[in-house]
């Protein structure tokens, strides 16, 4: 085994030159092996970069998510605040016509009674302001 | 880097890189792991040796000094206790065993590809060929080169992928 001093003692070129004069032949084994390797190298490196680039968008589907989600919500909220104006038996929309017309007959009835107690009162202000002026 | 620098002006450089592993290391197999070792390093820092003027002093430089690590490692083994090493061993290099392990796991699974495939797939991956390229180089029709690069990248996945459940 050489010793660390005497390589060290060596300079590039003194080292280039004493290995170039050894009798070993390079193997043929060794492009193929380097070529593999460094192909290997450049497909880890590209697998890497791959999955970077699908970790900085992963959130784009949970929002798309969120946001069908509160579309959803919102349109069935909107849904259930609406009454129906719309009836499916005609017996029932009769009744509810009806109703209807009678709550309005019964609220301009009670105007009515409202108003017609109220006029003479209405009247004796006015005759104690005309005194007044 | 570009891949043509790379090709042009390192990577001939590998015979004499590998004589002088072998003249330090006198062994045929530390002397290949060291050569491939190195060029493994030029790839991956190729954006930063741009500015190599010299690529043969610089390459001879590393050769040298990668080989008296190994030297020096050699010796230290020798004289420290086994098991306290490989307590260090496992506690440190850890992380970059398994990453040495997958490329050299893929690196052997290219090795064992089918001749054509291994050749689309270096040509495009490695050298960064195109397709008009690669037929112009190999003769080999659009659609071959298609489904050969598709085959290769197949092959390596389930390769990785049996030895990781395994």
């Amino acid at each position: 085994m050489k010793r660390i001093e005497d390589i060290e003692k060596l300079s590039i070129e003194e080292l280039e030159n004493l290995a170039s004069q050894q009798q070993e032949a390079v193997p043929e084994e060794l492009d193929g092996k380097i070529r593999s390797l460094l192909t290997a190298q450049s497909l880890v490196a590209e697998s890497r970069s791959r999955k970077a680039q699908i970790k900085r968008f992963a959130f784009v589907p949970a929002l798309a998510a969120c946001l069908v989600a509160v579309l959803i919500g919102v349109n069935s909220y909107d849904r259930l605040r609406t009454p129906a104006d719309s009836f499916t038996s005609p017996q029932e929309a009769y009744s509810q016509v009806e109703e209807a017309f009678k709550m309005i007959s019964d609220k301009a009835s009670k105007g009515k009674s409202l108003t017609d107690e109220a006029l003479p009162r209405l009247e004796k202000t006015s005759e104690f302001l005309k005194q007044l002026m | 880097m570009s891949p043509e620098r790379f090709h042009n002006d390192f990577y001939p450089l590998r015979d004499s890189l590998y004589r002088t592993a072998f003249y330090i290391l006198e062994s045929r197999d530390d002397a290949m792991d060291a050569v491939q070792d190195i060029f493994l390093k030029i790839w991956q820092n190729g954006d930063d040796l741009d500015t190599v003027h010299n690529p043969k002093a610089y390459c001879q430089t590393l050769v040298r000094n990668l080989c008296l690590d190994r030297l020096r490692s050699k010796q230290v083994r020798g004289r420290r206790d086994l098991g306290e090493l490989m307590e260090e061993s496992a506690d440190n290099q850890e992380k970059s065993l398994s990453e040495r392990e997958e490329l050299r796991l893929l690196s052997k699974a290219i090795e064992e590809l089918p001749q054509r495939e291994k050749l689309v797939i270096t040509k495009k991956v490695l050298e960064g060929l195109d397709y008009p390229r690669i037929q112009e180089q190999t003769g080999i029709g659009y659609l071959t080169l298609r489904v050969l690069l598709s085959n290769a990248r197949r092959k390596l996945k389930k390769y990785v992928k049996e030895y990781e459940t395994y």
